[in-house]
């Protein structure tokens, strides 16, 4: 896919190892309109696991808005394999957001509605403004929630609380967000992105290979108490290994900072 | 087992709670190979021999919990051995998450690494407002283990887990509670006390409702099958035993 042709729907800019990936379609509110997508997993894909320096990714909207979800424009009739083609590009996105090896962190101003609370539910940790507008919405269209919304939702805020919000497809504010679990940090509107960039500086602190086994465990490998055993014993003597650990263990001896590679 | 091995782990009775006191000081407790070895024999006595005990208590000698992994002894071997350490940590988590008597946590100063993951493994957790919880993995360069990758997210949600265990934050006992790590606070020095009055209530419910209402909280109730599966099975098997024992009714 020629990326220059979707250069301006979906920007990147960079903050030292910190990636910033903006949705760019302020006219439409940021609509996840299928260019916006697929810029947007192209882009994704790149920072995530095609050699690049980038070690946390924040994900925001422009023009105060994070995005308005689907676009009802472009919503036409199709044929179940074209739009199963079209659900694949949401579902890749949504794959490489939770268990690809790089933290995710979205700051949320404006609208997050249908795909655009996907997003942010698919997030490892969400900033939200307190006067954010949040909605599952799929239903109200005739649909059901896509881009990974029927796990993450129930993950973060319950099984109850998730029935409550695909089925009403209520709208809901940054302050209900963060009270059910959905959202980690709330702050006033304006705000997000500077806090999201904090949590992001926090996260490349972490060594980057644990960083990217954990995120692999935690989307794949804890569904049940013995599954969880297998996936540290799977994991975890192949990091006692790494020089991030011996690194970690010999700062902590000589009382300093680790200072961490990857390797 | 040589008796020393047991010193990590000594055991003491209140009627029919059982105290076990995590007692490795020097080391605040950490959760190192012998701790392990002990932890294992104690609660293996205690969840399957010993008749008089009905519920346990662990906690942390010398006013703290458990410091986690014992970053002394973590020296290097082939990947292939390195699997195999994690078999007793295994077997001490499946004591304190599926045996068949209740376990209450009293957690006093820090619950740092696998500390957090054995309280997150109990039943029911008693902090102070001064007691520390840091899932302190991701910092030497490991992943969470000793079960936390399922049972935190169980007691805080995804969300929350994710935070913690991504930014290894440290958590102090008025927000564990707040977000649901721990079931209530005592006053400082005072939390065994509390969870042995907690685990005293425990140990009055019927003692085999209780064993498989653990499994089928810990094995059986993953999905909306086996949610179902569990009460068919279990559920059956406690009318029958209460069939047995109550003869009027019969017919």
């Amino acid at each position: 896919m020629a990326v220059s042709a979707l250069d301006e729907s979906v920007l990147v800019e960079r903050d030292g190892p910190i990636a910033i990936l903006t949705l760019n379609n302020p006219a439409r509110r940021n609509a996840f309109a299928l260019p916006v997508r697929q810029a947007f997993l192209v882009r994704l894909r790149e920072l995530m696991v095609v050699e690049d320096p980038c070690r946390a990714i924040v994900v925001t909207g422009s023009g105060n808005c994070f995005c308005s979800g689907g676009d009802i424009s472009e919503m036409k009739q199709r044929t179940p394999l074209e739009f199963r083609q079209r659900n694949q590009l949401v579902l890749d996105i949504y794959k490489l957001m939770v268990s690809g090896p790089k933290p995710v962190v979205a700051a949320v101003e404006g609208f997050a509605i249908g795909a655009g609370l996907s997003l942010a539910a698919a997030s490892d940790y969400v900033v939200t403004a307190d006067n954010a507008r949040y909605s599952a919405g799929f239903v109200k269209v005739g649909l059901l929630p896509d881009t990974g919304l029927f796990w993450t939702l129930s993950q973060k805020v319950g099984a109850g609380r998730a029935r409550e919000l695909i089925l009403l497809a209520s709208d809901f504010d940054g302050r209900k967000a963060h009270e059910i679990g959905l959202a980690n940090q709330l702050v006033g509107a304006g705000q997000t992105l500077p806090a999201a960039l904090e949590v992001a500086r926090r996260l490349i602190a972490m060594p980057p290979l644990a960083m990217a086994m954990m995120k692999a465990a935690l989307a794949d490998g804890c569904a049940t108490l013995e599954r969880a055993y297998e996936t540290e014993i799977n994991l975890q003597p192949i990091l006692r290994r790494s020089a991030d650990h011996k690194e970690a263990v010999k700062a902590f001896l000589e009382k300093r900072k680790p200072v961490f590679t990857g390797e | 087992m040589s008796d020393s091995l047991l010193d990590f782990a000594p055991v003491t009775r209140h009627g029919r709670v059982c105290v076990v006191t995590m007692s490795y000081p020097e080391r605040r407790n950490a959760f190192s190979t012998p701790m392990r070895e002990s932890l294992v024999a104690r609660l293996e006595h205690l969840m399957f021999e010993d008749v008089e005990c009905r519920a346990v208590v662990l906690t942390g000698a010398a006013g703290t919990f458990c410091a986690g992994g014992d970053l002394s002894e973590m020296k290097e071997r082939p990947i292939v051995d390195g699997r195999q350490v994690f078999d007793l940590a295994r077997a001490v988590v499946r004591l304190l998450a599926t045996g068949p008597k209740p376990v209450v946590a009293a957690v006093e100063g820090h619950a740092f690494g696998a500390g957090l993951s054995l309280a997150c493994a109990t039943d029911y957790i008693v902090a102070t407002p001064a007691t520390k919880f840091c899932a302190a993995f991701l910092k030497v360069g490991l992943i969470p283990d000793t079960g936390i990758f399922w049972t935190l997210p169980k007691r805080v949600g995804a969300s929350k887990a994710r935070e913690l265990m991504m930014l290894a934050t440290e958590v102090g006992g008025e927000e564990a509670l707040r977000i649901g790590l721990v079931n209530q606070l005592a006053d400082q020095g005072a939390a065994v006390a509390a969870a042995v009055k907690v685990a005293e209530a425990m140990a009055r419910q019927p003692r085999e409702a209780l064993a498989y209402l653990r499994v089928a909280l810990g094995q059986g109730s993953e999905t909306p099958d086996g949610a179902l599966r569990a009460e068919v099975d279990y559920g059956a098997a406690l009318r029958r035993d209460r069939l047995i024992q109550t003869s009027s009714f019969q017919g």
